[in-house]
């Protein structure tokens, strides 16, 4: 039995909104927007006219201007499974937040709302080495590795993708231009003990697209990762393979896991425990401002 | 200790000294028509305001001065009796007790003062009767469905499980004949394992818990079997909706040995079996069997043996080569899929009851208990290939659980009416085996190539062996003769047995060890203000050493019982108690009310997300350690134990909250069972001998859950194939636990009509849960309807009728 009911649940307040990822090769650049309360028929949507700064140790950098050259529609899924697109601005300033190990704080003010702030770190560079493809070693998968030398001094956070783009053209039996091809995110399969584990299939304890892994089994130690591809299409048949490595604050760790197990998970109330809400940093508001120090291994071209 | 061990002393010298000029009646206390022993009866001296209480086994010692003396005894549900006794030197006087009628006249009354004399506060005693008397879900009568109506006792709808001042289901130490019974639930919790019919006394301590009890929390259900009727044969079966039972008792030898026997099975499964299509073999029931046999030895012993066993059982097995197609021929599809879900305990005691002498009582035990949980998941295939066929066969199997052996000793010493000192030990081993997986993949082909042989076992968190032992002693003494006193101190000692991937320690350094010991004082007294008003006040530090892992909120056979270790401590607690206690209308009303505030530390939770049905993780890598508790209210109990109209009500107002490091940002929040306001109303009346009715209404404050509070957008991410921006709306949950559900309120009413006859009687019961059909809440989730938001509840029963027929021979 299913009935519409009427919880008692605290009164919200909108509030702003501020969502942003520092990177140390980019422009400082964020969005802003605000929140609605859960049973609102309003939409949450962005704002045009706040006043938003960026901070370094807390001294005043620069202002954020909205970018009314670039606005962009973007995809918005409401959670109801419904598609919509929404016109957001980008708040951009020239200023890049590149200093390795500072503290960047945003502070954003509007008269309607409460002032909000966030604040992150950008991770120190990582050199990768050791940079190997074996496509021949074990049969039907291409073995990606690499090492690296982590910091002992702080915790760190990272992250993997893997990224292909693949064609292969072939003339079948009946004299026909066959063409298969890939481009997007590729699974990989790794047994390193640092990734999360689930039941061993096919001798590897991690299958994925992606993974965000932490130095607590390797603190200040070289680290090497192997990644083992299925390859149903030869390695010469590809044009693009990049492996998308990152080094996050604590912050973007814990936002990109809760995000993951939020949307895995969903809400399990009643068989599977309690809800994980989406990791937010931002005092008196909501959203998240993260930051990353990323790099690319292109393996090709 | 240095304290106790001083009081101790004191006390022995003491007793010596005053007991040269006493002497003592002593002897047990039954039923007449069953020589069932009563537990609980009162022995009392008018013209001393002195009195004792039988004990668990309907024991009693009085020690007085050489006098003429008329002694009462009196028990409810029985006629009082008055006997003169001359006591010139000791005496053993054995009484039985006859069932009284529910005429209000024939009581006596004034003997009975033992709610407002007794000094132990947060006790509850139900009579069975009185539990069969309560309306009962599907005509089920059931013994903790009858708990979770007593005021400081929370529960959730549809289950079994209960919740006491504010603590978690681990934490009620669930006793059947002194053993524990891990999972006290069938079907999930829709029913309690234990079957009335072969119940005798139900207790349920809350607080002011004396020093032989330990290693829980929150509270302490005593559920006692009967014995066996000692003087005929007795039976009793009962059809119902969904189960048949049947009991029958009798003496093996007449007043020396008795037995009794009691089994009952659902059967869903056979009624769906019908309507199953040939290719599918559906499982679904659960049974329990209880079996008990005492033989009194002689004057001073008596043994007992007692054991339970119950399993629930759901499985399914599915063989399409049996299904007929249209021409009636069997299915050309071959292959075989069958899953299956069991859980059970096994329990039993040997009991040893000794009389050294008038004054001391001894109760020597040997216990086991089991409790397990499995699924197992097989598919078997048969395929054609180039050369011959290939079979394909995997099975896959889940098990978990904890086995305990025990023995405990406890010892009564009544040297005179002012003092009652119980003493004793125990010792328990348990093994907990918190999951083990095995999985066999067999593939056999032509083409050895083709073939592959998979056996293996998974431990994702491995078995774990401790030693659980304790000391107690205690003194229920009295001090004037307005105040009395129970001072005891319970010793616990905890620590994990050597295997093979720990370090081997000596036995002699693990005893001597002083961080494996816990040292739990508690105290109670209690004030007479004037003969019907009395005020207690107890204190009782607990220590738990095992956990129960549960992130479900319906309470499922999987929750994992695991053992504390070095990362994750034993649980404990402090609790202190007031109550105000009086009697009115001579004894007819006894009512209650008690304050309570209780405080505990080391809890643990599993980690924010975290779920046991999908994890391979081992179970001390997934939960939250070092977590606070605090739980206080007050309580007030109304009970009407005599006359035709008897039953009780019960309110509750209370607070209860957790806080952990890593939930909730730090901050306190309302434990999931936090309920401000929980009341309910229990009545029966008897109109004559063939009719009789029972209602019940329960109202409580809606659940505390976690629910969507606000909703704003989500951090813009890129499709890395086409660069298109999208972004998530993102739920904001404020604090945890911070809504709350609707209120929870339900009436329920059975009646009754009962048949005499000559060799038999029976009975019929007309019952309804939920009669107004009332929608309640048992989970709620955020819902999108007609692109509105709404929060969507989820409610488990409505009205459902029922009717059982039971026949009493």
């Amino acid at each position: 039995m299913q009935t519409v009911v009427d919880l008692e649940i605290p009164t919200h307040v909108p509030v702003l909104v501020l969502n942003g990822l520092l990177s140390s090769d980019t422009n400082a650049q964020v969005v802003v927007s605000h929140s609605v309360g859960a049973f609102s028929n309003l939409t949450p949507n962005y704002i045009d006219d706040a006043k938003v700064q960026i901070y370094k140790n807390n001294e005043l950098q620069d202002s954020l201007f909205m970018d009314i050259s670039n606005d962009v529609y973007v995809y918005f899924s409401p959670s109801d499974n419904s598609i919509d697109s929404l016109q957001m601005y980008y708040y951009t300033s020239t200023y890049i937040p590149d200093e390795k190990g500072a503290n960047y704080r945003i502070e954003v003010k509007h008269p309607d709302y409460n002032s909000i702030s966030a604040e992150t770190y950008i991770p120190a560079d990582i050199s990768l080495y050791n940079i190997n493809t074996d496509t021949s070693s074990i049969p039907g998968k291409i073995r990606l590795t690499f090492s690296f030398d982590d910091d002992s001094d702080i915790q760190n956070y990272y992250a993997l993708r893997l990224f292909s783009s693949c064609t292969k053209q072939w003339i079948d039996e009946y004299g026909y231009n066959q063409e298969f091809g890939f481009r997007g995110d590729t699974d990989f399969m790794s047994n390193d003990p640092s990734f999360p584990s689930e039941i061993p299939f096919d001798g590897y304890t991690f299958q994925g697209d992606n993974v965000v892994f932490t130095d607590a089994l390797f603190n200040g130690q070289k680290k090497t990762i192997r990644l083992d591809v299925e390859s149903e299409l030869s390695y010469a048949d590809c044009d693009t393979v990049i492996i998308k490595f990152s080094t996050f604050s604590n912050d973007t760790y814990l936002y990109y896991n809760s995000l993951e197990e939020h949307s895995d998970k969903g809400e399990l109330g009643l068989f599977g425990g309690e809800v994980i809400p989406v990791y937010s940093n931002v005092a008196n508001g909501l959203g998240t401002l993260i930051s990353t120090n990323f790099q690319e291994i292109i393996l090709k071209p | 200790m240095k304290f106790f061990i001083s009081i101790s002393f004191l006390l022995l010298i003491s007793f010596i000294i005053n007991a040269q000029e006493k002497y003592t009646i002593s002897g047990y206390v039954s039923d007449k028509s069953s020589g069932e022993s009563i537990v609980g009866a009162n022995i009392y001296c008018e013209a001393l305001s002195i009195g004792v209480t039988s004990n668990t086994y309907g024991f009693y010692s009085l020690t007085l001065p050489a006098d003429n003396y008329e002694i009462s005894f009196s028990f409810i549900g029985y006629k009082a009796q008055k006997k003169s006794i001359l006591l010139s030197l000791s005496k053993r006087l054995d009484v039985e007790f006859e069932p009284s009628s529910y005429s209000i006249s024939e009581i006596v009354v004034n003997a009975d003062k033992n709610i407002v004399e007794t000094t132990q506060s947060s006790l509850i005693e139900v009579p069975i009767e009185q539990i069969k008397k309560i309306p009962a879900f599907l005509g089920e009568v059931d013994v903790l469905k009858a708990i979770q109506l007593l005021p400081g006792v929370q529960s959730s709808e549809g289950s079994s499980g209960f919740y006491v001042r504010g603590g978690g289901p681990d934490q009620n130490l669930i006793l059947l004949d002194g053993v524990p019974v891990y999972n006290a639930s069938h079907i999930g919790g829709l029913f309690s394992v234990f079957n009335a019919d072969a119940i005798k006394t139900v207790r349920l301590t809350k607080g002011g818990f004396p020093a032989r009890f330990g290693g829980r929390l929150s509270s302490v259900l005593q559920i006692d079997m009967k014995e066996g009727n000692l003087k005929k044969f007795k039976g009793n079966a009962t059809i119902g909706l969904i189960s048949s039972k049947i009991s029958i008792e009798g003496p093996i030898i007449k007043d020396k040995s008795s037995f009794i026997i009691a089994g009952r099975r659902t059967y869903a499964d056979l009624i769906a079996k019908p309507f199953m299509p040939p290719s599918t073999d559906l499982t679904l029931y659960f049974y329990d069997l209880n079996a008990k046999i005492n033989h009194k030895i002689s004057q001073t012993d008596r043994i007992y043996l007692s054991a339970y066993i119950g399993d629930d059982a759901f499985g399914i097995n599915y063989d399409p080569s049996q299904q007929l197609d249209e021409d009636g021929q069997r299915s050309s599809e071959d292959g075989v899929l069958n899953f299956g879900l069991g859980y059970g305990n096994i329990t039993s005691t040997l009991r040893w009851n000794h009389l050294f002498n008038d004054k001391l009582f001894s109760n020597t035990t040997l216990t086991f208990s089991r409790y397990s949980f499995n699924t197992d998941f097989g598919l078997f295939s048969i395929s054609s290939v180039d050369n011959g066929a290939e079979s394909t066969n995997i099975n896959f199997g889940y098990l978990a659980g904890i086995e305990d052996i025990g023995t405990r000793i406890d010892f009564d010493y009544t040297p005179n009416p002012n003092h009652d000192i119980k003493f004793g030990s125990s010792y328990t081993y348990h093994n907990f085996f918190p999951g083990q997986t095995t999985l066999n993949i067999s593939v056999q082909s032509p083409d050895t190539a083709n073939s592959l042989l998979l056996d293996t076992i998974l431990n994702f968190s491995a078995n774990t062996k401790v030693h659980e032992m304790f000391f107690y002693f205690e003194d229920n003494m009295k001090i004037t003769n307005r105040l009395q006193a129970n001072i005891g101190l319970h010793v616990g000692y905890y620590s994990l047995a050597n295997n093979s991937s720990q370090k081997s320690i000596k036995l002699f350094d693990k005893i001597s060890d002083n961080s494996n010991y816990s040292f739990q004082p508690r105290v109670s007294a209690r004030y007479l203000l004037n003969e019907n008003w009395s005020l207690k006040a107890s204190y009782a530090k607990m220590q738990q050493n095992i956990h129960l892992l549960s992130n479900s909120s319906v309470g499922f056979p999987s929750d994992l019982w695991v053992p504390a270790i070095d990362s994750v401590p034993s649980q404990s607690s402090e609790q202190w108690a007031v109550n105000l206690t009086t009697q009115i209308n001579g004894g007819q009303y006894e009512v209650s009310f008690e304050g309570y505030y209780k405080k505990m530390n080391d809890l643990i939770a599993y980690k924010q997300g975290y779920s046991n049905l999908n994890s391979t993780e081992a179970w001390q890598n997934a939960v939250e350690t070092g977590g606070e508790g605090e739980s206080y209210g007050a309580e007030l109990f109304l009970q009407k134990k005599k006359g035709k109209t008897t039953g009780w009500i019960g309110y509750t107002l209370s607070w209860t909250n957790r806080k952990f490091e890593n939930i909730n940002f730090g901050e306190w929040y309302p434990y999931k069972y936090d309920r401000r306001h929980d009341f309910s109303l229990v009545i029966s009346h008897k109109f004559n001998d063939m009719w009789d009715v029972g209602a019940t209404w329960v109202y409580g404050t809606g659940n505390a859950l976690t629910f969507p509070q606000a909703v704003y957008l989500g951090l813009p991410s890129s499709n890395s194939w086409n660069d298109q921006l999208f972004v998530e709306s993102v739920e904001s949950y404020g604090s945890r636990n911070s809504t709350r559900l609707p209120a929870y309120h339900r009436l329920d009413f059975a009646v009754n009509k009962h048949i005499k006859k000559k060799n038999f009687s029976s009975t019929w019961t007309f019952g309804a849960y939920n009669m107004y059909n009332r929608k309640n809440p048992w989970f709620a989730y955020l819902d999108y309807q007609n692109n509105e938001r709404v929060a969507n509840q989820v409610s488990l029963f409505p009205l459902i009728p029922s009717v059982s027929y039971r026949i009493q021979f």
